[in-house]
């Protein structure tokens, strides 16, 4: 990583923290909670981790089979984790691990989507070849 | 898979970096390759065989 990247990250990651730091204050102090701010934080903290993993805020600039072997093996293991993710913030927002007892359902339907866009994708990628 | 690239790399004289450049791939790719760290596909284990003048059998060894 460049100097230029060096300080883009660092100056993104402050950015991280300003957006985290002040969505708790208003959280916690303030008892509001501002949906700018979340969105904020984590576009800031995609931004640095790009930055950190590939010097680009977008990604990796010049690609080898290497670099997209990394790529295709993390969005695999990635889809795995949001899924989890996405799972474990349904029941602990919810309070409970029952699903009678689940009134988020647009986060429900989230959830369940998780299982089904890869095969959904495959099967119409599937359609070039097979 | 084991590979005998950094010893053919090191009669040839080239470094990492040169190897990397004449197979267009990064400096990054040969370091993992050598290391055994990851397996190059069948183009970049012919690109690197060519640059090494080695046969592929000498190179790669299952």
């Amino acid at each position: 990583m460049g100097k230029t990247e060096k300080w883009l990250a660092g100056l993104s990651f402050v950015f991280t923290l300003g957006a985290l730091g002040y969505f708790l204050y208003k959280w916690l102090v303030l008892d509001t909670i501002d949906a700018n701010l979340i969105f904020g934080f984590f576009l800031f903290l995609s931004f640095t981790l790009n930055l950190v993993n590939w010097g680009n805020h977008e990604g990796p600039t010049e690609k080898d089979e290497l670099v997209e072997h990394v790529q295709t093996q993390s969005a695999r293991i990635g889809y795995y984790v949001l899924m989890a993710l996405s799972g474990l913030i349904l029941f602990i927002s919810e309070g409970s691990g029952n699903f009678s007892e689940i009134s988020n359902i647009p986060l429900l339907i989230v959830v369940g989507l998780t299982f089904v866009t890869v095969p959904i994708v495959e099967f119409f990628y599937k359609r070039r070849y097979m | 898979m084991e590979n005998t690239i950094k010893k053919y790399r090191e009669q040839l004289g080239l470094s990492q970096g040169s190897l990397a450049e004449r197979c267009e791939v990064s400096r990054q790719t040969i370091n993992a390759i050598e290391n055994n760290k990851y397996d190059p596909s069948l183009q970049l284990a012919f690109d690197i065989a060519r640059v090494l003048g080695v046969s592929m059998e000498e190179l790669f060894k299952p």
